[in-house]
């Protein structure tokens, strides 16, 4: 068992058990900061791969910036110790996740997972850039202009008449 | 033009951090204090008072103990002239009210004290005392200023 | 990523330790030093704070403690850790408690990847510069927690001027330094210092500046410090807390701030470039570091704290279109000129110093309008 081992293993159990968290919890505070501590762990999971930019990213973004954004909605929002009780959406939900679930597990128990030998990519940026800048240019560009476009309908439907 | 502002206050306390502190370190260092200053002390010129009583009279809270006796040329004595100050306005209606000029306030501005009973002013047992009954006029002062009671330029500064 | 464990001491114990303990054991003792080299530190800044503060305001700051005052930081942690400590009886009691020490922790892992001198740090990642945003950037989540476990209004505000202040105060900061990473061509702390033989202030005037206000502004130190507006909101995210929890938020505040200043020193003052042999890189880090905090504390002492819409104005109409155009500029100089002749430093300073009063007259903030009631 190596130190990277060892990690993974920690991670991951943080990671599952703050999701359960996120999930169990009535709580809605308490959840969004158990998303940051699962995101974190996730981030911490890409390090013991070798993927240290998108660890990066998965900070910077996820439990930097997007968790703070569900924080501060779930501040703004009312009587939030108590929870949605007059939620009638249970069952549609439950079907919802129990496909998720199950199309989730398909896709994991059906994928033939190759194991790679090669050793992992030193510094990842450079490749990754290379990839996203030439390969797949066309993507970026299309998705950047789809967040354009979400930014400029965010200002009109947020703007003073 | 924006900005301009921000160099300016930064220029302002740039400046500042250059000059020596203005603050004074009280106990240890004192600024002088003009001869002409009213603190919160009492001086009571025993030679001056006729026992008229006006100034228990027109204390407010009736702080003034005064207890006279007749001498034999006629004139009126203080056996005792006493003042809880513990318990004083700082009003001066008793100095305004003194038509001989007996009673004033003195420079002294350090009031605290360490129990109530030493606030009390007894004059009948400070007689003999040289510094009581006055601050009002100290011909040490009129020779040269005290030298702990020195302007904030004079002061060497330590920093 | 290199192996930074990979010295004598790591190399002993794993002789005759698994690998993964010893790995553990090595980390805890690196961490250990590098906690209590930021509390020490803490102190000494705490203390410059106060008497540099002071004579920036003709006054002598403490001066009783000991000699010159220099017990005075001693003084005030005997204080603080033997206070009553305190806690609101609505507050969520396990946020309340979490809070100080995810505020302190944002400041702190930060200095992981913070080079001090060549070989002076504790991991030399490849994605340094994003590490240390993303890291930083969790002490808004301590604050956060503070402000809402609190169960008090007036920190509640605070929280959430925080956030504010964070969310749009990241873009300008990450925008800033990639005219840095332009020229360096790399993300990694140690490389960007070792790549070029000049301060990158002298390239980068523009982003040095833009860099400096917005972290300023991200670590929430006047004239920012919204979040914990005294005339406004008592004390902000930290009304409720005394004592030992206070402390804790005050040295990440702390932390955070020298963190600031490290990174300036590293992106843009050559890190722990200098004269003199390899040894002093330490002294030549910490002086530069310390100039940099001396600076945000003197603009600190000459500001007065400004209003929640010249904070957001200023962070999306000023900094961020000037970072913007920093990038575009350095990016075709980087083009035109790959190796950045010594032509390029007036050339950029001069352009710095156009743009900055070009922007600066353009820039306006739509006057102060009173609400109809």
């Amino acid at each position: 068992m190596t130190a990277f081992d060892f990690a993974f293993w920690v991670l991951a159990t943080v990671a599952v058990v703050a999701a359960l968290g996120v999930v169990l919890l009535r709580d809605l505070f308490r959840a969004a900061l158990l998303l940051i501590v699962a995101l974190m762990a996730v981030a911490g999971v890409y390090v013991t791969l070798h993927a240290d930019f998108l660890a990066a990213v998965q900070v910077l973004l996820y439990a930097g910036a997007i968790a703070i954004l569900i924080v501060f909605a779930i501040m703004l929002t009312r009587d939030v110790a108590q929870g949605n009780p007059f939620n009638s959406l249970h069952p549609v939900a439950l079907a919802v996740s129990a496909l998720l679930l199950v199309s989730l597990l398909w896709a994991v128990l059906a994928t033939d997972w190759q194991k790679s030998f090669l050793p992992p990519l030193e510094p990842t940026t450079g490749p990754i850039a290379d990839i996203l800048f030439e390969t797949y240019v066309l993507p970026f560009e299309i998705a950047s202009l789809l967040l354009l476009a979400a930014l400029v309908g965010a200002i009109v439907l947020a703007r003073e008449k | 033009m924006y900005g301009t502002g921000i160099l300016k206050a930064l220029a302002v306390t740039f400046k500042n951090a250059l000059r020596p502190p203005f603050t004074v370190q009280y106990p240890d260092e004192k600024v002088a204090i003009s001869l002409r200053f009213r603190g919160y002390n009492f001086a009571w010129y025993r030679e001056k008072c006729t026992v008229c009583c006006t100034c228990a009279k027109a204390c407010p809270v009736g702080i003034i103990y005064i207890v006279g006796r007749l001498q034999p040329n006629n004139a009126y004595y203080a056996e005792r002239f006493e003042i809880d100050t513990g318990r004083c306005l700082f009003c001066g209606l008793c100095v305004e009210s003194c038509p001989f000029e007996a009673i004033y306030m003195g420079r002294e501005f350090e009031q605290a004290k360490y129990a109530r009973r030493e606030e009390f002013i007894d004059w009948a047992k400070k007689d003999g005392d040289p510094r009581v009954p006055s601050s009002w006029f100290r011909p040490c002062e009129e020779a040269g200023v005290e030298t702990h009671y020195l302007q904030p330029e004079q002061r060497k500064v330590n920093l | 990523m290199p192996r930074v464990w990979d010295n004598f001491v790591y190399n002993w114990l794993a002789g005759f330790l698994q690998d993964w303990v010893a790995f553990l054991i090595m980390g805890i003792v690196v961490m250990a030093i590098i906690l209590n080299f930021l509390a020490l530190l803490v102190m000494v800044l705490q203390y410059m704070d106060r008497r540099l503060i002071a004579r920036f305001q003709v006054r002598f700051g403490p001066n009783r403690v000991g000699p010159s005052g220099l017990l005075q930081p001693i003084a005030d942690t005997i204080k603080l850790l033997t206070k009553e400590d305190l806690r609101p009886r609505l507050a969520d009691p396990l946020v309340f408690t979490l809070a100080p020490l995810v505020v302190f922790l944002g400041g702190t892992l930060a200095f992981a990847v913070i080079p001090f001198n060549r070989s002076g740090f504790l991991a030399d990642l490849n994605v340094g510069i994003l590490y240390i945003f993303a890291i930083t950037s969790l002490g808004a989540v301590g604050i956060f927690m503070a402000g809402w476990s609190s169960n008090n209004k007036y920190s509640l505000f605070g929280a959430m001027r925080a956030v504010a202040q964070l969310v749009a105060y990241e873009v300008p900061v990450v925008v800033s330094i990639l005219g840095v990473v332009l020229i360096t061509e790399s993300l990694s702390l140690v490389d960007i210092v070792e790549k070029r033989d000049i301060p990158l202030i002298l390239l980068q005037p523009l982003g040095f500046l833009i860099y400096l206000a917005a972290a300023t502004a991200e670590v929430g130190r006047p004239p920012f410090d919204l979040l914990e507006a005294e005339s406004e909101l008592i004390a902000g995210y930290h009304t409720e807390y005394n004592g030992m929890r206070w402390a804790l938020l005050q040295l990440g505040e702390y932390v955070a701030t020298f963190a600031v200043a490290a990174v300036v020193t590293t992106l843009f003052l050559g890190g722990w470039k200098g004269p003199g042999p390899a040894v002093l890189g330490y002294v030549w880090f910490m002086l530069k570091a310390l100039f940099v905090y001396l600076l945000i504390l003197w603009v600190r002492a000459s500001l007065p704290r400004v209003r929640i819409d010249q904070l957001m104005g200023f962070a999306w109409k000023f900094l961020l279109p000037l970072a913007l155009l920093n990038v575009f500029i350095t990016a075709a100089e980087a083009l035109m000129w790959p190796d950045f002749p010594w032509l390029l430093v007036p050339v950029n300073i001069a352009i710095a110093l156009g743009l900055v009063v070009l922007w600066s007259s353009l820039f306006q903030l739509r006057a102060y309008r009173k609400v109809e009631a």
